[in-house]
Formats: structure tokens, C-alpha cells, sequence
């Protein structure tokens, strides 16, 4: 299946990371001033002295058993660095979902019933432009507003670290949200307003149907499985961007532990992070497809009776 | 093309922002690069002030000197892993899209999944590989960007490859490359515009993370993103010089978003607007006409409500400079059992007509005029007596099975809901009914179907289910537009079947909408017949085959008919069917009709009562008065 | 002489247990200079068998010939000779025209196909098939969003024509168009065929269109020809239950009501009945007299040549004239509750 090929290319690829570093990647570790037998010895340590293939065994036969390596700066299992640091990741993008949720998916439906048919231009105008302009704002940048004016400004917010626990989420969570927001209840109105032209609302409207039932009965379920299918690149999103936060707001996690990595050219930290995150979004694209299989009854691929083309 | 695009107010706008950006990417770091990076340390850290507008840095650097030199690294790499994305992209969408059949499927998985990874994880994964630095983070944000480019790339060459007139160039012996060049690429091209637009704006903020997160460019070098980094740094004495090159980020980034939003805009209307739009004024009818009453046609007589009467029935567009007419002066009168059809081609006004009635009619259209529904004028209900006596009364069948049922929801709820609502009876009891529905109207299996889905049926079934539907309030009137024009022929006779057995059975009203001369002709007890938003005629049954309006003849004439010889050519009416925006003057048919005199071309003529039907022409009712006299 | 031949021709989409065989061992017969009728509901593969004629769906087996030349590979119809001797006009109007491409250039690349070069004559040769559908050179430089439907068609058949093939094949050509233009574009194809020599193959769903059109039709039913013969014959003496069915079903301005004469929808395609694909729907079938279980076993095509019009029927007269009259009594169906014999009493009065 998919799922398997893609679990596998993702090991592969962190995998051949090291194989692709131009240069002699003991060369990078070791130093310039290191003496060739420190390098012999390090080369031995590393494995890189078997053949390709023998390597990669010895990589996913660490894998299968937890080991992920051992950090370069400072010796200690790679594994027990993530799960050290996953928690409080998987706290932010966690949050950060749920208000992508909670604000986005009303929100859409609300504006796209106002404006359904070309009615209320003035609000379609507002919505659209304000989309736009916190859809393509970096979360980066954002955080960087935010915090100059809750944090420093007006002093409401703690801006870095973990204390105190609720209010310091805040602004990396709506850092992180915002923007996808702005994006979800765009497709979320987008689709409303294709739906409600459908003729099965009309249908539904000729029955003179209560207006709540009309749209929680027949339009919600309808908008939900194309929202859904967003769902995997809107939490890959989160991701990334729970990546960026947490260095902007100094929340050590995955992402902070990722970066430092990339600094010090720590490469089985960086394999082992790539790995975990890419993992991570395999399951929630899993999930996805899942949850839309199963909402959507058309997706099942029932074969018709009778209909031919 | 062009025109249009300068049109869109916001392009402008970011038009200007570009240009003043890539002026600056050239000129700045040649004129202003003594004072971006000679150090100063007798002016730290300064906030804005007369010689330094942004203030300076921690190491005395003029800010503002700094934030412009920057832009061209900034935009520059930009532009340059933009391009890598497209060029990837391009190799690698185009690729899958002309891979044999079999294999496609597998490469368009894989590109899915190659997207499915957050975009900034693989850049930083690229760049650690390369190394920490400009060119890596370049080439990483370029490799990230194209998966998306392969992705609609992929995409576009797979449907615009389907479409007929590819087919036909196909047949006209055009060779691969030319059918890509000259076929395709013109249909795509607007497309791809703005996804490198995009790509543009999405590569300076990436390039800008990479560099705030220090994976970027590496100093002494800078570019926004590290002026981003030094700037947060000293964030609580000196804000600005966080806030600068943030904000040059986002606008640049903005500028590039919206010039690439506005030339969709312009290019594809049809993706931003709810409503065709609709050129040219209003066709004025001529004031005479509307102060013409249309007399009330004398029907067979019912001593009973009729099911429905319509009344100087119209419906219009606002549009400026003036209102334009779809329908105009409708009336007519359906007695209970009664099946009408209304017959008439595109632009005819029918289904108007038949929205009208089941009070569907879209946003901005306005119904003027009277419609009554068993006796009562619509007009003078409450709400909730509107929606009671048209959710019982009233039932509709459309033309299209396939999108008439709601696809998410089972059968059962749909039939049953429209008789909890209204006549609040429980679910087992409509449950029950909805069964007995569905046996009626002959749908095989009933009690199974409930629990199915809409797309688990034919298009057959799905209409009866339709039919089912309207039945549950038992209502006086069903209105049905062109149920069977989905339908193949020998269903459709089926379908028509159990029409009339409802019609009978139930007593229930009918309109029938349709194209279709003959199948209104065979099936109903009497026929409007509609041109360009009017009625033009109305006949009983048996006096169809001798019709007095020159349209009505002339349809008649054009349908080949199986029993007759295929030796006598087909009487083709001229013109076509009048644009609604640009409707004729007078009678609407005189440019296509062969029995048009003056008069046709300035009035309208008035539907006259003749011969137990009416007709509206100035020419065949003249020799009425021929006849009376 | 017949211009186009088409022997046993089989085009099957997918593989294994899902296959699809859209046509299944048709033989048609298109007649120099004459029209031949295509006609059926969906599903009966009418659509598959132009576009495997077109060569633009593959087939599995059986042979396309033109003026006796085999052309069955895919090559040989893929390419450029053949191209050229037989073309299409597809249904939709809307979609058949490049929206970017102005009416000149559309029409134009036919005429390279042709062969005409240099850039007046190629002018030429476009406005000569424009002058045939009867539109004149203003709409070289429009673009197809600013014509109607009909127009469009038109269009399409210019192009088409500019090609001079041998062979139109014109699929559901007025199936997208209002009535009163349909006629103008039917009149319009007749009239080429007989100034032009052109043959056709004319597909469509509706019996009206084709009896018009037609010197020959074949009615099909999931995949197979279930009757052929000359137009005249085969409307006033239909011998295939399903023909008569299906003109049964056509409503008649002005004719008495009758019930439908088929109950049930269309089989899947993908997985047809066994024996004759039409018993489970069939009037004269075993779901009315349930002794003819031979329908539920064995595939009338292979008797078919023993029938009047080649009818695929077990139950429907046989070609020697002599026992005609007796096979008669075979298939009167006063007994069935569908059929009254006075209604039947035009059809077997006729025979």
C-alpha cells in the first residue's frame, strides 16, 4: 500500500541525509585538527566504514528497536531527547489545531449564509480581504507583532517559556493559528457557497425546511469532507509552524531542538527529529483519509446498480 | 487581456509596490552600501532620529541603509529558488502527466505525498544537508516549492488533455509537441502566472524564516530575515529594528500575493463571481406592452379552487440602467387534476416560471404579480403559513436526478422530514408512509432503499424518489421541470407512467416543463407554449397538431418525426433564440418569423382568447376578426 | 461499394472481473455515399464504437476497414492518411472548440492536416468550408464564447469538412442544441452528404433523428448490435423487441397514452445478463413467458444472421420468407399484460 512506500521513502531519505552531505561528513564532525587516527576511529564508531546497504540494515534495525542514535553534542540517546521534547510540541500543535478548528469552521459557514447569492457585497469584501491579508502573513512575522504588542507594548503576555502554563500558549498558539484560520474558513465559505448551490438544497428548500435544519442537516455534512480533506496539509502547517514558534517564543521542543541541530550539525538529532515529524504527518494524513472515507459514503466506491454511462 | 488585468484596482497597487522593489533590489546596495554595513560605534542602538530615519543597530549601522541593501539578497534569492521551483515543478508535473496510463496513478500518489510534508521541514531538511548558508537555503525553499508547482502542473495537462477540443485536435492530426505548445499551454498559462506569483511571495517568506532561524544567509551578509534576527534581539530598546524588515517582508510578500490574485481575477471570472454578469441595458419591452392586460384565459370550467392561478406574473433582474425582464405578463390558471405543460426552448423562460411558482427563484431575481396556491395569494401570508402551505401544497421534481438528493444524507430522512416539519407526524409513521410512497410510484425494493444512499441508484429511481418525496404531503400541485431530460427514452416512459399515476390517482396538478413538443403534447390535457420570456400561445391537447402562432408551427415543423418521410426537409426557423438582455422590440419573434408584417416590430402583441385556447400575434389573431365578424 | 467496414469489433476498458466491454463483436457496414444510423440508449456503447473507429480508444479485437484497406492497428489510425479520410463532430458544442483559439486557426489546422500550405491557401480553403455550413468570413477572427450553440456546430462541421474526409462521423451532434436550431443543422448535413458524397455515420440516442438522417441503422443494446437493417424496413417492420420498445416509448404529440413497454433500468455494463442481455427487461422474454428460458442461456448473436434485420432475437422471424407467416404465432403476445393486441395490431399487421 501508499502508506508503507511512503514510511519507507521518508526512512530512506533521512537515512541517505548523511550520504549526501558534500564533503566528508567525519571531516565535518571531527574537526580539521583531528589526527587520522581520531578519524579512523570515529569513522569506525559512525559505521560509515561497511558498504551502503549494510548501513542502512544496521539503521532500520536501530529503528525497529527505538535507537535512533546518540546526539554528537552531547551523548546522549537520541530518543530520549525526543520524547523529552515531543510533549510540549505536541501540547502547541494540539491547541493550535483545536482554535484552527473551533474558529475557522463556523466562521466560514456564518460569512458564506450572509453572503450566499451576491447578497451583503460589503461583507464579502471584508471577509475576502481579511483572509487574505492573515492568510499570507508569516507566522514568524505575526509572532513578532504579537509579541511586540501584547508582550512589550502592552504587557499582557508573557513572551517566552513555560510559565505561567495557560497564558503563556497563548500567543504561539494563535501565532500559529491565525493564519491557517484565515485559509480554512476561506475554503470553508468557498465550499458552502457551492453547496448551497446545489441542487439538493434547492430540494431541500422546496420542502420549506427550517433553516437550521437545511444547514446542519444537509449543508454541514457536505462541507465537512472538503474541509477535511484540507485537514492533512493544514496540520502539516501546524507543524512547520510550531517549528518556527517555539524558536521565536523559546519553547524548547522539537522544534528548538531541531534548529539547535541544524546549527551544530548535529546529524542523528536531525535524522531522528525529520524522522519523528515525518512519521507524525504520515499518521495524520492516515487519519484523514480515514475520517473522509468514512463520512463520505460516495468515496467507498459502492458499485452502482443500473447506472451505466 | 492586459487591459483587463490593469483594470482590478489592487493590481495597481502592487504593480507599484514591485516595481519600487525591484528598483531598490538594483539600485540600494550600490549606492547605499557604505552606510548598510561601515560600522559606527558612536551611534549604537539609536531610535529614529533626523540621520538615521530607522535608527541604527547595535554596531552603529544605519537601519533603514541596511533594510534596503537587504532587499537584494531578500528578493533576489527569492526570484532564484522560484525558479528552481518552477523549472522542478515543471519537469516533474509534466513528467507524470505524460506517463503511460498505468504508471500515472502512481506518480500522481507520489507527488501527493511529497506535498503532504510541511513545505518549511523540507527546506530546512534540504538546507541542513547542504549547509548551513545561502545557497542552501535557496536551493532547499526552491525544492520545497516545487512540489506544489508538479502538483497543479500535473494536474492541469491531465484535464485540459481530456477536453474535447483537445480530442479534435487530436483527430486533426496535430502532433504532440504542437498540441502541447499551441492546444494546451494558452488554456494553462494564466494558471501558472499566478502560481509563480504565489511562488514568489511564499519563497521570500521562507527564505526570510531560514535566515531568522539562522539557517539562511550567514554574515556578513543579510538579508531581511537576519536584520529580523538582530532586531529581536534588541527588541525591548530598539522595536523598530525588529518591526522594519518585518513589515518590508510581509509587504513585499503581500505585494506579490495580490498581483498574482488580481491577474486570476481578470483572467478567470468565473472562479470570483456568484452571478453570470450581464452586459447591456435592460430590453425596455416597450411601455405600451406592459400596459397591455392579458386577458384571463377561459379554462375548462371547475366549479373548485384551482390547484394554482398565476396572474400577470413577471420577474426581474435588477441591473442599471434598468431592470431586465426574464418573464412578463404570466397568466394562467391550473384546476385541480389538471396537467398543463409548458413547452419552450432556452431562453424561454419556463423554468422562470415554474421558480416563480415554487417561490425558489434566485437572490436578486424579483417577482411582481399574483400567484395563488388553492385559492391563496401568496403574498398575503405570514411566514410561517408561506412555508406550512408551500411545504404541503407545493411539490417539485427538477431536471437533474443525479444532484437532486443530497448525497451525504440516507434516503429515509429525506423523505421523511418534509412531513415531520409540516404536518409534525412522527418518524415511524413517515417512515411508513414514505414506504407506501415509494411502492406507489413503483420503485422496486422499497423497504431496502430506504437505508441507501442517492448515489446507489440509478437516475431512473433517483426521479421517483423525487416523485415519492412530493407525494408525502399529499399536495395539490407538482410542478416538474423536465424530469425526463436526463433520462433515456424508454425510462423516461416509464417515469411518465407514474406521473399520470398520480395525476389520477391523487387528483394532483401538474405542471410539466419540458423542451419536449411531443412529450407535453401526448401527455397533457392543455399546453403553454413560451418564447423569449412570454407566453405566445396555449392549446388544448387536441388542437396541437394545428397550431395559429408561427412559432408554435414552426416548432412543429422541426421535429423529425418518425413516422412521417425523411424526404421533406425539416422546416429550421432561422436566427436563434433571442439573448435576454437584448430581446427583440415588439413581438420577439418577428426577426426569425415568416409571417411578420410592421406592426410586429414596434408592439407587442396581446395573448387573445381564440378558440378555446389563445393566441399572441397580430397576424393570426387579425383573422379572427375575420372569423367573428 | 462500401466506404467503411467495421467486422467483429471488441473494445474493452479494464482487465479481469471489472472489465468493461463497451463493444462487444460489432459488424457495420457504412455505405459509400449514404448515412448510417447508430442509435440506443446509454450504456450500449454507441459513443465507444465512434471514438474506436476515431482511434482514440484502443481496441481489443476485430477489424476497421476503409475502402477495403485494413486499418485495424492503432498506428495506421492514428495516422495522418487516415486522419484525413475520416473525421468527427463531437456533441457538445461548448467543449469541442478551443476557447483560445479564434475560428481561423481552428479551422486552419484542418486544412494542414490536408496538406494545403502556404497562407492564402489555406485562407482560402477555410472559407470555402466555412461558405459549406453557411457562415462567412467575419467569423474568422472571433472566438468560440461569442457564437451560440448552433453556430458552434457548424463551426465544428467546417472544421471538419476542411479536412474533405470520406467519412463524418457525427456523434450526438444535435443533442446539445435547442429544437429549432437542431433542424438547421440536420437539414445542413444532409445536404453535404448529397453535394459532397460524404458518408456518414450518424449517432443518437433519438429515433427521430436518426430515421431522418439514415439510409441503414443499427440499434444497440449494451454492447451489441441487436438489429440492422435499411431505415425504411426497420421503422415500418421493427423485429427486435427492444426497436420496438424503444419506438414504442417515443412520445407521439397527440397519440394515445400507453404504458411504458419496459419495466426495470439498464443492466450494468460491467456485468451484462447472460444469454440474449436484454431477457431481464425483454417483453417476449422469460420474465413474461417463463418456458423461453433458451434467452437466459444463449446469446441470440450468434443466430442473428438467421434473422429478418439481423434481429438478435431467438423469437423474432427468421430470414426465409416461407415460415414467416408460421413464426408469427411464435411471438403474438396477447398474453402478456403489457401488450394488448390491440395496440400490438398496427406492428403485426404490417409484418
Amino acid at each position: 500500500m501508499a502508506l508503507v512506500a511512503t514510511v519507507l521513502g521518508l526512512v530512506v531519505v533521512t537515512f541517505s541525509m548523511v550520504r549526501l552531505i558534500p564533503g566528508n561528513p567525519v571531516l565535518a564532525v571531527a574537526g580539521l585538527t583531528s589526527t587520522r587516527a581520531e578519524r579512523i576511529a570515529l569513522t569506525k564508531e559512525m559505521g560509515l566504514n561497511h558498504p551502503y546497504f549494510v548501513q542502512f540494515g544496521h539503521y532500520v534495525n536501530n529503528l525497529l528497536h527505538w535507537n535512533l542514535g546518540t546526539s554528537f553534542a552531547d551523548g546522549q540517546p537520541v530518543s530520549q531527547q525526543i520524547s523529552q521534547e515531543i510533549g510540549s510540541s505536541l501540547v502547541l500543535a494540539g491547541v493550535s489545531l483545536a482554535l484552527v478548528l473551533i474558529v475557522a469552521i463556523p466562521l466560514g459557514l456564518v460569512v458564506a449564509a450572509l453572503t450566499q447569492e451576491g447578497r451583503h457585497p460589503r461583507i464579502d469584501m471584508i471577509f475576502t480581504g481579511a483572509t487574505s491579508l492573515f492568510g499570507s502573513i508569516p507566522q514568524f512575522l505575526l509572532a513578532t507583532f504579537l509579541a511586540f504588542i501584547f508582550a512589550i507594548w502592552l504587557k499582557i503576555l508573557p513572551v517566552a517559556g513555560f510559565s505561567p502554563p495557560v497564558s503563556s500558549i497563548i500567543l504561539p498558539a494563535v501565532s500559529i493559528a491565525l493564519a491557517p484560520v484565515a485559509i480554512l474558513s476561506r475554503l470553508v465559505r468557498i465550499e458552502t457557497l457551492n453547496v448551497l448551490t446545489q441542487d439538493y438544497i434547492r430540494t431541500a428548500r422546496g420542502k420549506r425546511l427550517p433553516t437550521r435544519i437545511i444547514y446542519l442537516r444537509h449543508v454541514l455534512p457536505n462541507v465537512l469532507t472538503a474541509a477535511l480533506t484540507l485537514g492533512g496539509v493544514i496540520f502539516a502547517y501546524i507543524i512547520a509552524g510550531a517549528v518556527i514558534i517555539e524558536n521565536v517564543f523559546n519553547r524548547p521542543g522539537l522544534g528548538t531542538g531541531l534548529i539547535g541541530a541544524v546549527q551544530q550539525n548535529n546529524y542523528p538529532v536531525i535524522q531522528g527529529i525529520i524522522l519523528v515529524l515525518g512519521l507524525i504527518v504520515v499518521a495524520v494524513n492516515v487519519v484523514v483519509d480515514l475520517a473522509v472515507g468514512f463520512l463520505d459514503p460516495r468515496s467507498l466506491n459502492r458499485p452502482n446498480s443500473g447506472a451505466a454511462r | 487581456m492586459i487591459r483587463a488585468i490593469l483594470k482590478a484596482p489592487g493590481t495597481i497597487f502592487a504593480l507599484i509596490v514591485i516595481a519600487v522593489l525591484v528598483g531598490t533590489m538594483i539600485v540600494a546596495p550600490i549606492v547605499l552600501n557604505k552606510d548598510a554595513t561601515g560600522l559606527n560605534f558612536s551611534a549604537t542602538s539609536e531610535g529614529p532620529n533626523a540621520m538615521h530615519w530607522l535608527g541604527t543597530d547595535a554596531l552603529g549601522r544605519d537601519l533603514l541603509a541596511r533594510l534596503l541593501v537587504a532587499t537584494r539578497l531578500s528578493l533576489g534569492l527569492a526570484f532564484l529558488a522560484t525558479l528552481i521551483s518552477a523549472v522542478l515543478g515543471l519537469l516533474l508535473g509534466g513528467g507524470v502527466a505524460l506517463l503511460p496510463a498505468r504508471i500515472r496513478p502512481i506518480g500522481l500518489r507520489f507527488i501527493d505525498t511529497l506535498i503532504a510534508f510541511p513545505a518549511l521541514i523540507v527546506a530546512i531538511f534540504v538546507g541542513a544537508i547542504i549547509g548551513a548558508g545561502g545557497k542552501g537555503a535557496t536551493i532547499g525553499v526552491g525544492v520545497a516549492g516545487s512540489f506544489y508547482i508538479a502538483r497543479v502542473m500535473s494536474a492541469l495537462v491531465l484535464s485540459s488533455a481530456s477536453r474535447d477540443y483537445i480530442l479534435a485536435a487530436r483527430i486533426l492530426g496535430v502532433r504532440r509537441m504542437r498540441l502541447l505548445l499551441r492546444n494546451i499551454l494558452p488554456n494553462v498559462a494564466d494558471v501558472l502566472v499566478i502560481v509563480v506569483a504565489l511562488g514568489i511571495a511564499n519563497s521570500i517568506v521562507f527564505l526570510a524564516a531560514m535566515s531568522f532561524l539562522g539557517l539562511g544567509v550567514q554574515s556578513p551578509q543579510f538579508d531581511w530575515g537576519q536584520l529580523l534576527t538582530e532586531g529581536v534581539q534588541q527588541f525591548y530598546q530598539a522595536p523598530l529594528s525588529a518591526l522594519a524588515p518585518a513589515i518590508a517582508i510581509a509587504i513585499s510578500a503581500l505585494a506579490f500575493g495580490f498581483a498574482g490574485e488580481a491577474v486570476a481575477k481578470s483572467l478567470n471570472p468565473q472562479l470570483w463571481t456568484a452571478m453570470r454578469s450581464i452586459k447591456g441595458p435592460g430590453a425596455m419591452l416597450g411601455t405600451r406592452a406592459s400596459k397591455i392586460l392579458s386577458q384571463r384565459i377561459p379554462t375548462p370550467s371547475d366549479e373548485k379552487e384551482p390547484a394554482l392561478e398565476v396572474s400577470n406574473l413577471s420577474v426581474q433582474i435588477p441591473n442599471k440602467p434598468s431592470p431586465i425582464d426574464i418573464v412578463t405578463d404570466i397568466s394562467f390558471v391550473v384546476a385541480q387534476g389538471e396537467m398543463l405543460g409548458v413547452v419552450g426552448e432556452s431562453g424561454s423562460g419556463k423554468t422562470t416560471v415554474a421558480n416563480a411558482i415554487s417561490q425558489l427563484l434566485p437572490y436578486p431575481a424579483k417577482m411582481n404579480g399574483t400567484v395563488k396556491i388553492s385559492g391563496r395569494d401568496i403574498s398575503t401570508l405570514t411566514k410561517d403559513e408561506f412555508n406550512q402551505l408551500l411545504g404541503t401544497n407545493v411539490a417539485t421534481v427538477f431536471q437533474d436526478p443525479m444532484s437532486s438528493l443530497n448525497p451525504a444524507l440516507r434516503l429515509d430522512i429525506q423523505l421523511t422530514e418534509r412531513a415531520e416539519v409540516h404536518q409534525h407526524i412522527g418518524r415511524r409513521q413517515a417512515r411508513e408512509m414514505a414506504i407506501a410512497n415509494l411502492k406507489e410510484v413503483n420503485l422496486p425494493a422499497a423497504e431496502g432503499q430506504m437505508r441507501r444512499y442517492p448515489h446507489e441508484l440509478s437516475g431512473g429511481m433517483r426521479q421517483r424518489v423525487m416523485m415519492a418525496m412530493g407525494l408525502m404531503t399529499r399536495p395539490a400541485l407538482l410542478i416538474a421541470d423536465e424530469p425526463t431530460t436526463a433520462l433515456d427514452v424508454t425510462i423516461q416512459a416509464q417515469i411518465m407512467d407514474v406521473l399520470k399515476e398520480i395525476n389520477q390517482q391523487h387528483k394532483m396538478a401538474i405542471v410539466l416543463i419540458s423542451h419536449n413538443l411531443d412529450l407535453v403534447g401526448q401527455n397533457c390535457d392543455r399546453i403553454l407554449v413560451m418564447y423569449a420570456g412570454r407566453i405566445v400561445e396555449e392549446l388544448s391537447r387536441e388542437a396541437l397538431s394545428q397550431p395559429l402562432h408561427p412559432y408554435t408551427q414552426a416548432l412543429l415543423g422541426a421535429l423529425p418525426d418518425i413516422s412521417e418521410s425523411p424526404d421533406q426537409p425539416l422546416v429550421s426557423i432561422g436566427g436563434q433564440v433571442p439573448d435576454i438582455s437584448n430581446r427583440p422590440s415588439g413581438c420577439a419573434f418577428h426577426p426569425r418569423c415568416p409571417m411578420a408584417v410592421e406592426r410586429c416590430t414596434t408592439e407587442v402583441p396581446p395573448l387573445l382568447p381564440r378558440r378555446g385556447g389563445a393566441v399572441a400575434c397580430w397576424v393570426a389573431n387579425k383573422d379572427a376578426d375575420n372569423e367573428s365578424a | 461499394m462500401n466506404r467503411l467496414e467495421v467486422k467483429d469489433l471488441v473494445v474493452r476498458y479494464g482487465t479481469g472481473r471489472h472489465a468493461l466491454t463497451a463493444v462487444d463483436k460489432v459488424n457495420l457496414v457504412v455505405p459509400q455515399g449514404g448515412a448510417l444510423g447508430v442509435v440506443g440508449e446509454s450504456g450500449c456503447g454507441k459513443s465507444t464504437l465512434a471514438r474506436a473507429i476515431m482511434g482514440l480508444v484502443p481496441i481489443v479485437s476485430g477489424e476497421i476497414l476503409l475502402d477495403g484497406v485494413d486499418f485495424t492497428t492503432a498506428t495506421s489510425r492514428n495516422s495522418r492518411e487516415f486522419r484525413r479520410r475520416v473525421q468527427m463532430v463531437f456533441q457538445d458544442p461548448y467543449a469541442s472548440l478551443n476557447p483560445r483559439m479564434n475560428v481561423g486557426s481552428a479551422i486552419s489546422q484542418a486544412a494542414a492536416l490536408r496538406g494545403v500550405v502556404g497562407r492564402k491557401e489555406r485562407r482560402a480553403a477555410v472559407l470555402h468550408a466555412l461558405e459549406l455550413v453557411g457562415l462567412d468570413e467575419v467569423v474568422l477572427a472571433r472566438y468560440p464564447h461569442q457564437f451560440s450553440g448552433g453556430q458552434r456546430q457548424r463551426i465544428a462541421i467546417a472544421r471538419a469538412l476542411a479536412v474533405q474526409p470520406e467519412v463524418i462521423i457525427a456523434d450526438e451532434i444535435t443533442s446539445a442544441l435547442d429544437v429549432s436550431v437542431q433542424a438547421t443543422i440536420l437539414n445542413l448535413l444532409k445536404g453535404l452528404e448529397k453535394d459532397t458524397g460524404v458518408s456518414l455515420i450518424v449517432i443518437s440516442h433519438d429515433l427521430s433523428v436518426v430515421r431522418y438522417m439514415s439510409d441503414q441503422v443499427a440499434v444497440m443494446y449494451l454492447g451489441e448490435v441487436v438489429e440492422y437493417a435499411n431505415a425504411l424496413d426497420l421503422f415500418e417492420r421493427p423485429q427486435h423487441p427492444y426497436t420496438k420498445a424503444l419506438m414504442k416509448s417515443i412520445p407521439k404529440l397527440g397519440a394515445v397514452r400507453q404504458k411504458a413497454p419496459l419495466t426495470g433500468d439498464l443492466p450494468d455494463p460491467r456485468d451484462p445478463p447472460s444469454g440474449c442481455r436484454f431477457h431481464t427487461r425483454c417483453p417476449m422474454g422469460p420474465l413474461h413467458f417463463p418456458d423461453r428460458t433458451i434467452c437466459q442461456e444463449v446469446d441470440p448473436q450468434a443466430i442473428a444472421h438467421e434473422r429478418i434485420h439481423l434481429a438478435a432475437c431467438h423469437f423474432s422471424a427468421p430470414s426465409e420468407s416461407a415460415s414467416a407467416t408460421r413464426s408469427e404465432e411464435l411471438f403474438v403476445t396477447t398474453k402478456t399484460a403489457q401488450y394488448d393486441s390491440k395496440e400490438e395490431g398496427h406492428d403485426m399487421e404490417s409484418l
